[in-house]
């Protein structure tokens, strides 16, 4: 009410301008009294987003200029721009260069076509957004920064990526999604800020009425907590998991509509060992470091179980037969000129074939690496070189392919040495020595020795060390296999052969190989190979040297092998003709197998070079891990299509949907469940012991006992028991223990949340003072509950003290009664009891 | 206390850019058959819903309590107090924004109201958060605050939860009060004042001591001075002098001129009105405040309205009540409401009549010349009666429309008044 002293009267004084004198309207000011926590929140969580999504569309790009422009501008802008504030574009500087960006994209766009323009348009997304970080940023321009970085992220989607890419959306979907929050949080304080100062300036007007002036709310207490806490986080979490999880299942859910899904625009082919007509020394060399995957091999039974690890793979590119002068070459005396369509391998008795599933990445040249021999298997359109025996695709477009072949090349779980030559092999090309040289004449030409050569180049000593590593040997010269076998070990296993990747200085008189051999015995696998092929030749072994892969990088997760550039390897194929095979050499393989001889695979590199045995555990199973998700990613989500989701996805689903059907609507099913449930209570319980038995039927009883009480507990459940039992509601001992009970509750209920009974305060006296108390509190929430307190202690008074029965009716009504005031009370908290003494000391009744 | 209503939740702008963006994403994945952009969209669909659904629970276990002050005087601060309370103990809720209404009570929604928004950044089950806005409302009348309307935003501004609560209040904005100046002061110090000086006395009787006269029948047995009376052998009672003038009778007579189209007309006519009401209220609230006298509030407006009683803090609420919602009638009725008021009031009233309609219309109430307010005596022709004066009662005429007012009384216009 308004009394004299607050009807002032109002004699020339002006109203204040605002009623707490605020005057001030610009931004700087607005971010001062808006909360810093806040404001640098957002700022360094816009700041990583932006450079987050450059990044992860730089990625795609493969642009390091992009990666490394995205982060300084973000830096730098975070900075000078928000945290320091000593820098900001002016509104006419950012305009000019906005259009300076779209001037330079227009021309761009231009000049360029195809899958450039989502380049092109990325990079315009990626120089606007790194002029809007160098402005003084409010709600709206946040705004623009988080659809900026959504948008460059929509066009990094275009292009190729690995599971690193998968792993940092779910980094950006974090930071996004908590900008959004900040933002969000930001844009309504700031617009709270901006209507008070705008009703600050004008305080004689009011916005949409002439009643009124000056109507402004308080600002939020700048100290009060702004909710930004563990509670917070776990929503946000929240929505992140729910986020990813729903993301997953609509990724595998939505159905395909194409078998060929979009390849994604994928950076330059990898550069794989090169079969051109000839290869040379050290062509290898440069890829041995270079961890970039090239394929993956699975391998497995023709039902398709895989087959796990089978030790080293060697994967063949292709195979040449002449060395001359550190080049390999086919020999061109003997080229068939031959391409021919893949055929499956034979398949007879005695005849094991394998499945081998090769994903292979986008490579430069058309070879398919796979385990020789190989055969066709599926549809796949492939073609077999027969002078270089290697498989070549047919297609130009060199996009990522999974290929599926036979191979006979496993035998007892591992990948054999010697496999039967599938074909007729001549052996006279893989004879050649390099200092046999043709020389034409006018009959024709015939192969010459070119002594000079031989000398010049240091070949006699490649021949006095074959013939001296045969003279040691203990096994017969025309013992092909076991000489081959002991010129690799000796190479391999001596230790006199050191394994280098590093460029060696050799003697320019020598031919590198003979270097090797005789003087630096230092090289990498080209050289070990080319020195076993030539050291054989010189014993009569035909030999050639194939080029491929050999990998024992083997993802126990995934169940494949991962080859990568630096598996690139070259070793030795001797050939053994059928008089050189003997049946411990053929082993249970039928004799028609080996009618065309076989090729012993001989690896001559000493195997400390293997990459494996430089890794830690940590790192290995680190490697490991990240493979594996690199396999599932691509395999799961970057090449999942129409016919992938339906075997992987929806038939399995199915299945387990209807076994799971049957097993409902079977009663059959229902049966066996049970019987065998029931079998299992009847053995678990006759192996109980006497005491096992006594003390099990204890706990439960224990258990339900315990029930019981908790049930009982609450004078409300009792009740509830009371009416749903025969025995009469007015049973005294039980309606009397009931009231007795509620009165109870009700006073532990008022204890708990006001003010606990003071002693020798009556229960009514008691009722009446927390109401008071309430009063005093200023709520007026106490009306509902205090008549129904009052109302049990009235019916406690009558039963308690009146020697009163209780009727059926009034103990509902004392039920009623208390759930009326559980309700009401409900979620208050306890009191501080630290302040009750002052209601102890002015309670009358305790004086 | 609030009740629970029914939570709508709509898109915002932002919403709506967001899931048109979501549905562009979702159409070109699956046109181009992009793997990425499937599981892109899917990523950024699920924050949509998962939105919707926060930002209903974020509101729906909130209470909101109001605090307002029963009456202001227009042009007065008011502050209005609103605490936000979480009804469960582990519910917490951000980003709230509590928007208010005030309206005045007969006015349309567009014209006569005002919404306020306060922002509650964040609320636990701790205890109740409490803000407040603030203001001046610059026109008498009577107020409703309400409904609020509780929204968020939370968590990512993609949906607008609202709900309503029917939680209204009523707040009476008295007339606005002014300052009487020293000319008023000085004019009515022996007239309207010092009936409050001589009543001191430990009995009940009013006046000073004058004499002693003999016993008439009817006179109190307390008055017998007895020594008096034993000294002269017959009884004697004390005389007391007339008191002064306790009894005020002030008449308010509003009125609206007929044939006021013009609207500068009608504008000052409003102003006077309003000048008017504030002065009488400002008399009201001096005389109150001093106390000492009974008084008669007569206002003409649409009806006319008595209230009378002794000058009390009572007395002030009852009439600030009575001229808050007073309105100007067409039509005048002066004499009506001066006749009215003699019939009331006791012989000897003192009179304050204060009209917005113009005397120089009333020839019954014969001037002299001049300032009425000034001379402080009239002369007031009983109708039909040529040449009468009656002379038993003073009134003062203050004539609001002709500008005397300012002489007497300080009014500060507020804005919108």
């Amino acid at each position: 009410m308004l009394l004299p002293g607050t009807l002032k009267t109002f004699s020339n004084t002006k109203p204040s301008p605002g009623h707490d004198g605020l005057s001030v309207t610009n931004t700087q000011a607005r971010h001062r009294t808006a909360s810093r926590r806040l404001m640098r929140l957002l700022q360094v969580n816009m700041a990583a987003l932006a450079a987050l999504g450059t990044f992860l569309l730089a990625m795609g790009q493969q642009s390091r200029w992009l990666m490394g422009l995205a982060l300084v501008s973000s830096l730098i802008s975070l900075l000078l721009v928000d945290l320091t504030r000593i820098f900001s574009l002016p509104r006419w500087v950012t305009n000019i260069l906005l259009i300076a960006a779209l001037v330079v994209t227009g021309f761009d766009v231009l000049r360029y076509s195809g899958p450039l323009h989502v380049l092109i348009v990325a990079n315009l997304l990626v120089y606007i957004q790194c002029v809007l970080q160098f402005q003084q940023k409010d709600a709206r321009i946040y705004r623009y920064l988080l659809m900026l970085s959504i948008f460059q992220v929509v066009s990094a989607c275009a292009f190729f990526h690995g599971v690193i890419f998968g792993l940092l959306l779910v980094v950006y979907l974090i930071l996004a999604l908590t900008a959004l929050l900040l933002v969000t949080y930001f844009g309504e304080w700031d617009a709270q800020e901006t209507n008070r100062q705008v009703d600050n300036r004008a305080p004689q007007e009011s916005r949409s009425s002439p009643l009124f002036i000056s109507v402004t709310s308080d600002p939020p207490d700048p100290r009060a907590p702004l909710g930004i806490n563990g509670a917070l986080l776990g929503r946000l979490a929240r929505v992140v998991v729910s986020s990813a999880l729903f993301s997953g299942v609509v990724f595998l859910v939505v159905p395909r509509l194409s078998t060929r899904p979009w390849p994604g625009i994928a950076p330059s082919p990898v550069r794989t060992v090169g079969f051109d007509a000839a290869i040379t020394l050290e062509e290898v060399g440069d890829l041995l470091d270079d961890p970039t995957p090239v394929m993956r091999v699975e391998v497995a039974t023709l039902d398709g179980e895989p087959l796990g690890y089978v030790g080293p793979l060697y994967l063949r590119g292709g195979s040449l037969q002449v060395y001359y002068e550190k080049h390999w070459s086919l020999n061109p005396f003997f080229i068939q000129n031959e391409i021919r369509p893949l055929q499956p391998l034979f398949r007879g008795p005695g005849q094991s074939l394998f499945l081998q599933r090769i994903v292979l990445e986008r490579t430069q040249g058309p070879e398919v690496f796979a385990i020789w021999p190989v055969g066709k298997w599926d549809d796949s359109p492939l073609l077999y070189d027969v002078d270089r025996t290697r498989v070549l695709r047919v297609t130009e477009d060199n996009r990522r392919t999974t290929y599926e072949m036979t191979t006979s090349a496993l035998e007892f779980g591992r990948l054999a040495d010697l496999v039967p030559a599938t074909e007729p092999v001549r052996q006279a090309p893989f004879l050649q020595l390099p200092w046999v040289i043709f020389q034409p004449d006018w009959w024709g030409g015939r192969f010459v020795f070119h002594r000079d050569l031989y000398h010049r180049r240091g070949w006699n000593r490649l021949e006095e060390l074959a013939a001296q590593w045969a003279k040691e040997a203990p096994w017969p010269e025309d013992d092909h296999f076991h000489l081959a076998k002991h010129f690799e070990q000796i190479l391999a296993f001596s230790g006199e052969f050191q394994y280098s990747t590093e460029a060696v200085s050799r003697d320019p008189d020598l031919d590198p190989v003979v270097d090797f051999l005789t003087k630096s015995r230092k090289g990498h696998c080209e050289y070990f190979a080319t020195a076993l092929a030539l050291l054989l030749r010189c014993r009569g072994i035909p030999t050639r040297i194939v080029i491929g892969y050999k990998t024992e990088e083997f993802n126990t997760l995934g169940g494949f092998y991962q080859a990568r550039q630096r598996d690139a390897h070259a070793w030795v194929e001797a050939y053994l003709s059928p008089d050189k095979l003997s049946p411990e050499l053929m082993g249970s393989r039928p004799s028609e197998l080996w009618q065309y001889g076989a090729w012993l695979r001989l690896d001559p590199t000493p195997p400390s070079s293997s990459r494996a045995g430089a890794n830690q555990t940590f790192w290995q199973r680190f490697w490991t891990t990240y493979t594996f998700l690199d396999y599932i990613w691509l395999k799961y989500v970057m090449q999942l299509d129409k016919v992938t989701q339906q075997a992987e996805v929806y038939q399995p689903v199915r299945r387990r949907v209807q076994e799971g059907v049957e097993t409902l609507v079977r009663p059959e099913r229902w049966r066996q469940t049970l019987s065998s449930v029931g079998a299992a209570i009847r053995r678990s319980l006759g192996e109980f012991s006497q005491w096992r038995t006594i003390g099990g039927s204890l706990v439960v009883v224990g258990l339900v006992a315990i029930g019981i009480f908790w049930l009982s507990r609450d004078p409300l459940r009792r009740i509830w028991i009371m009416k749903k039992l025969p025995l009469r509601r007015s049973w005294p001992p039980l309606a009397d223990h009931v009231v007795v009970q509620v009165h109870g509750e009700l006073q532990r209920l008022l204890e708990r949340t006001h003010s606990p009974r003071l002693p020798g305060e009556t229960p009514r006296a008691f009722v009446e003072r927390v109401a008071q108390l309430q009063l005093a509190s200023g709520s007026c929430e106490c009306d509902g509950w205090t008549a129904s307190a009052r109302r049990i202690v009235d019916l406690y008074y009558r039963f308690r003290f009146g020697n009163h029965t209780p009727t059926a009716l009034e103990v509902e009504d004392m039920a009623a009664a208390l759930q009326t005031v559980r309700s009401a009370l409900r979620g208050r908290r306890t009191i501080n009891r630290r302040n009750n003494h002052v209601h102890k000391i002015d309670n009358p009744e305790t004086r | 206390m609030s009740a629970q209503s029914k939570v709508t939740v709509r898109l915002t702008p932002v919403g709506r850019y967001y899931a048109f963006l979501v549905v562009g994403i979702f159409l070109a994945a699956m046109v181009r058959q992009v793997n990425l952009l499937l599981l892109l969209s899917g990523l950024i669909a699920a924050p949509l819903f998962l939105s919707w659904q926060m930002a209903r629970r974020n509101i729906r276990r909130l209470s909101i309590r109001r605090r307002v002050p029963t009456r202001v005087c227009a042009g007065d601060l008011m502050v209005v107090d609103l605490e936000l309370e979480v009804s469960s103990r582990r519910g917490k809720a951000w980003m709230v924004s509590v928007s208010d209404r005030i309206q005045r009570d007969g006015s349309s929604s567009d014209s006569g109201g005002e919404s306020v928004r306060v922002f509650f950044p964040y609320v636990d089950g701790t205890g109740a958060r409490a803000l407040a806005y603030r203001g001046r409302i610059a026109r008498r009348g009577c107020y409703t605050l309400g409904p609020i309307v509780l929204a968020t935003r939370f968590p990512l501004g993609l949906f607008e939860a609202r709900r309503q609560v029917d939680l209204h209040d009523q707040i009476i904005v008295c007339p606005r009060l002014g300052r009487l100046t020293e000319n008023w002061n000085r004019r009515h110090h022996f007239t309207y004042e010092g009936g409050s000086r001589s009543e001191r006395h430990a009995d009940r009787v009013s006046g000073d001591f004058y004499g002693l006269r003999s016993w008439q029948i009817g006179d109190s047995p307390r008055l017998v001075h007895w020594r008096s009376s034993a000294r002269h052998g017959e009884l004697l009672v004390r005389q007391f002098d007339r008191p002064r003038q306790q009894h005020l009778t002030v008449l308010l007579n509003l009125c609206c001129r007929a044939g006021q189209h013009m609207n500068r007309d009608a504008v000052k006519n409003e102003q006077d009105v309003e000048k008017a009401i504030s002065f009488v209220a400002t008399v009201i609230h001096d005389l109150c405040r001093k106390g000492g006298r009974s008084l008669l509030l007569g206002v003409s407006a649409e009806d006319i309205t008595w209230l009378g009683g002794p000058a009390s803090p009572g007395f002030l609420q009852r009439a600030m009540d009575l001229l808050t919602r007073v309105e100007p009638s067409e039509g005048d009725r002066l004499v009506t409401l001066f006749a009215e008021a003699r019939r009331r009031s006791p012989q000897h009233a003192d009179f304050l009549l204060v009209t917005t309609s113009p005397l120089r219309f009333r020839p019954e109430l014969s001037a002299n010349s001049g300032d009425h307010a000034a001379r402080g005596e009239t002369s007031v022709k009983r109708p039909g009666q040529a040449g009468a004066v009656a002379r038993d009662f003073r009134v003062e005429v203050i004539d609001v429309t002709s500008g005397n007012l300012e002489n007497i009384f300080e009014y500060q216009t507020v804005a919108g008044s």
